[in-house]
């Protein structure tokens, strides 16, 4: 009894000391006396716990892994702890356990920065393991934790390239010859700036597959938006021949709203739209082509009533901020039309400034 | 006293000049007239040989830009003379050769005379536009290039020969490269105050590389870099001193364009009827700037208030030419720009109180021009119905397209929109016959009568080749009108005094404008078509010194120059005769 007490005093005077040795910044010294404690005493989770932390911190990640997980067997729910042992075991060179340590600690935890580190160490586990589907989980719930956190919003861009080269890699192996296969060429030559021959690869997929979901969609897309006015003027048909196909395509049905209004077929653009809106009330961008509609057919207030809508359902809708203010203004309302304006300048701030880093990226120029 | 004209005018050649005035010989027709005039290149008979050079590649911006033209009386005998810019490309420029621009004298019979080395017009710079106005006020036209490189004023010493003033005039600290300028009184003090728009800081000692970057691509194809990504400069608003010198006072105007866009077409315009001049600029690849006249010298701008800085959707254009009309006949002039391909030709309705509606859609025009880049324009009656067509010529800027195989041209047809008489136009371009549809590379174009006879021709300047001269034939036998003003108080040329005539139809406005078009000058003489109405019942003109002077009774097919404060005045009493006092 008495030695116990004795072991006891002894580990008090060694536990000021290490909260002195903390206070005064020296880890280095602490460690030694935390091991003393650790030996007195194997079940102190304290100790094992600090050590543990404080070995880490020294990047001495092997001998500070038993003292976390004896710490962890005592006491299960420090969660922080755990997170650094399966970044310690991933440092090791224990991919399994490390994985297994940082799930369990990364949907616990509570402090945020912890969490991202966590977060960002488990991403790099699961993409080394190809279990791209759980690293993309956790990305999207460090995005919400830190949404501008460039970082985050890096690696969650890496996973996604990694999704999308994994799929098409899937796709060569298992269907080269398919409509989807050539939907997919189409799509890259497309965003590689070759409309001729992303063109012609939706051509190919329409062919292989006449009903291949989103072909005539995407076709009537590179039509739509070529320079050359043979081209543009087939569009038309392939958002026709896409809602034949599926006529909850509600895309294709306010693309072709926007083909009849520059038509001036005015009628049907309206029937469009409409059709497009029962099928997702909340476009904001249909609302917008039905409210152009309606202001051409001189229905200036539903055109208001539905653009006020528009960039309530999609504050970053230029457009719609356009419209609203010219409609304002001629309503001889000011103050309303300045606030559109203002609103609309600063989303094409944004969008001047995104436009120049496509630009970067390699984008090409349309017009001068 | 007037000079009668008639519909219907055919044969130019061997016309009897009477005075001042025409008989114009009515030709006779068969009786059944296709109801839209055929436009037909009357070009060969006029005598003109002018070719515009252009290098074939067109590897840098600044060469695809040139090719204004202005119709300027500058001997003032009543006949619309012919002048032509003309630039080099930048080897040429690089190597000291010059670019001849040149001047062609209206011969009264259809023809024309090239008159440039006597005139001494022939070499300002590398030009790029070309307007009139009367710096000093004498009555004798003077001439504006503009030129890469800052700008050239040529006085008029008296209707045979012109002298380059810009240095005395105070206008050689304008370096920059100039595009658009425009001649107006916008403090209405009797003079004309000029605004010229720059575009571009471009060294052709430090020029980007064709292709070379993302900026010189035009979808998957190498081209000239720019107009994105150029830097910009500043415009300049230069107040006349009344003495043949001007002073800048772009700054404390609040003209001066801090934003440094790139600058086109621009052109003074009383838009709201209330006796003060607007400025309207076009900018290319950014939104225009409408400067409203304070009153005080200064201007305060209202594009987007006013609803013309982008088009309907909030996209900034590549404005390059203004065509100012009442199409609609309000009283008001509305104001169509031409654009890039996959834009269109814009046309803003003016809604009055400086508000503006594009209504380039519900128009009809926009789907009509996507697919062409447009530069000269124009509101022109080709008819004489009393309701202004629109007309405009186009042509690329990449010569690289013709090889691209994505179903664009460098060389591309003109149009014609007529107007419905409701708000909308229809593209007649098929049927006015296969002149105005030749494939060309249009840039400038103006309006004038160039035969006195009551017909309007178009002539435009092409990048490339020879230049173009229409001539509207056959369509409805209307009448018309033509007015030559001269101010007293106001300014002498009359800039900007508008005119509204009355008949038992219609009530018609127009205004006398300097430039406009693409970097271009119509004729200053006003001309409204009357459609079957033989007389003119009120004609109210509205002087820029605020005067307003009404004429009543006037017979159609007539030419009537008024003087302000005289009214209807022989011809030859508004027109200087002898050369002024050198100063």
């Amino acid at each position: 009894m008495a030695q116990t007490q004795d072991v006891q005093q002894k580990i008090g005077a060694l536990e000021q000391q290490v909260q002195k040795h903390l206070q005064e910044q020296k880890p280095q010294l602490a460690i030694p006396v935390l091991r003393e404690i650790a030996s007195l005493d194997p079940n102190n989770v304290n100790a094992q716990a600090n050590l543990g932390v404080l070995l880490f911190f020294q990047a001495n990640y092997a001998e500070a892994i038993p003292h976390m997980r004896t710490a962890l067997q005592s006491k299960p729910d420090l969660w922080r702890l755990q997170a650094l042992l399966g970044i310690a075991e991933k440092r090791t060179g224990d991919p399994k356990d490390a994985q297994s340590d940082l799930e369990r600690a990364f949907s616990n935890l509570d402090d945020k920065k912890i969490q991202i580190e966590a977060g960002l160490e488990l991403i790099e586990l699961h993409s080394a393991s190809a279990q791209l589907d759980k690293a993309l989980s956790v990305a999207a719930k460090l995005e919400e934790l830190a949404p501008q956190n460039s970082q985050i919003l890096f690696v969650a861009y890496q996973i996604a390239r990694q999704m999308m080269d994994q799929s098409l890699l899937s796709m060569m192996v298992a269907a080269p010859d398919s409509a989807e296969m050539h939907m997919i060429m189409a799509g890259e030559l497309a965003r590689q700036s070759d409309p001729t021959n992303a063109i012609a690869q939706y051509r190919e997929a329409i062919r292989l597959n006449p009903i291949v979901p989103g072909a005539h969609f995407q076709l009537a897309e590179q039509l739509r938006t070529s320079p050359d006015p043979a081209l543009n003027a087939q569009a038309e048909d392939e958002y026709k021949a896409a809602i034949k196909v599926n006529q909850y395509d509600e895309m294709s049905w306010r693309q072709l709203g926007g083909i009849m209004t520059a038509k001036g077929d005015f009628k049907t653009a309206e029937e469009d739209y409409k059709k497009a809106l029962a099928l997702q009330p909340k476009d904001s961008e249909a609302k917008t082509g039905l409210a152009i509609v309606w202001i051409s057919m001189n229905r200036t207030n539903e055109a208001i009533s539905l653009l006020e809508s528009a960039v309530n359902d999609d504050p970053t809708n230029l457009v719609a901020h356009y419209r609203l203010s010219g409609l304002y203004r001629r309503a001889g309302r000011t103050a309303d039309a300045q606030r559109e304006m203002d609103a609309f300048h600063h989303y094409q701030d944004v969008k001047d400034k995104l436009g120049k880093i496509f630009k970067q990226l390699g984008g090409q120029t349309s017009q001068p | 006293m007037s000079c009668s004209i008639r519909p219907g005018f055919a044969v130019v050649l061997g016309m009897a000049i009477l005075g001042l005035c025409v008989q114009a010989q009515h030709a006779g027709r068969a009786s059944l007239q296709p109801m839209v005039p055929q436009l037909v290149d009357i070009t060969a008979s006029t005598g003109i040989h002018f070719k515009h050079l252009a290098s074939p590649d067109k590897k840098y911006i600044v060469e695809s830009m040139s090719g204004g033209v202005a119709l300027i009386d500058y001997d003032r005998d009543g006949w619309p003379d012919i002048y032509f810019t003309n630039a080099p490309d930048v080897d040429m420029q690089l190597a000291g050769k010059k670019a001849r621009s040149a001047l062609f004298h209206n011969n009264r019979d259809g023809t024309f005379t090239d008159v440039t080395d006597k005139a001494g017009v022939g070499y300002p710079c590398w030009a790029n536009g070309a307007v009139v106005g009367d710096y000093d006020n004498d009555g004798w036209p003077d001439l504006l290039v503009t030129c890469f490189g800052g700008v050239v004023l040529y006085r008029n010493n008296g209707g045979a020969t012109f002298t380059n003033v810009t240095r005395e005039a105070g206008l050689a600290g304008d370096t920059m490269w100039a595009m658009g300028a425009a001649f107006g009184d916008y403090d209405n003090d009797g003079f004309q105050d000029l605004f010229v728009s720059h575009y571009a800081a471009y060294d052709l000692h430090d020029l980007p590389a064709f292709g070379s970057m993302v900026n010189c691509m035009y979808h998957t194809i190498k081209v000239q870099c720019g107009p994105a990504g150029l830097k910009g400069s500043p415009d300049n608003l230069y107040h006349n001193n009344g003495n043949g010198t001007f002073t800048d006072v772009s700054k404390q105007a609040g003209v001066d364009d801090p934003q440094n866009l790139l600058g086109l077409t621009a052109v003074w315009s009383d838009f709201n009827n209330d006796g003060k001049l607007e400025l309207f600029v076009a900018n290319d690849g950014a939104q225009n700037y409408l400067y409203q006249n304070d009153g005080n010298g200064r201007f305060t701008e209202v594009g987007f208030q006013a609803g013309v800085a982008l088009d309907e959707n909030g996209k900034a254009l590549a404005n390059m030419g203004l065509a100012l009309g009442d199409y609609l006949h309000t009283g008001r002039p509305s104001i169509a720009i031409t654009h890039f391909s996959e834009q269109y030709l814009e046309v803003f309705r003016n809604d009055g109180n400086l508000s503006f509606t594009d209504v380039s859609n519900i128009s009809r025009i926009a789907r009509a021009t996507t697919h062409v880049v447009g530069w000269g324009d124009a509101f022109y009656d080709i008819d004489n119905d009393g309701w202004l067509d629109l007309i405009a010529v186009n042509g690329h800027v990449y010569p690289q397209v013709d090889q691209a195989n994505i179903g664009i041209n460098f060389r591309e047809p003109g149009q014609l929109f007529l107007n419905q008489r409701d708000g909308t136009f229809r593209d007649v371009s098929d049927q006015i016959g296969p002149a105005l549809k030749f494939p060309r590379v249009g840039r400038g174009l103006a309006i004038g009568d160039l035969f006195n006879d009551g017909v309007q021709e178009v002539v435009v300047e092409n990048l490339e080749g020879e230049p173009v001269i229409f001539r509207p034939q056959g369509g409805p036998r209307n009448h018309g009108i033509s007015l030559e003003l001269a101010g007293t108080r106001s300014n002498k040329l009359a800039l900007n005094a508008r005119v509204k005539i009355t008949t038992a139809e219609l009530t018609q406005t127009d205004e006398v404008r300097s430039s406009g078009s693409y970097l271009s000058q119509s004729d200053l003489r006003l001309h409204f078509g009357l459609a079957d109405q033989r007389r003119v019942g009120k004609v109210e003109i509205f002087w820029p010194s605020g005067g307003i002077e009404t004429l009543t009774n006037l017979e159609a097919d007539r030419f009537y120059c008024v003087k302000e404060g005289a009214g209807v005045v022989p011809c030859a009493s508004i027109r200087p005769t002898s050369a002024p006092t050198p100063k």
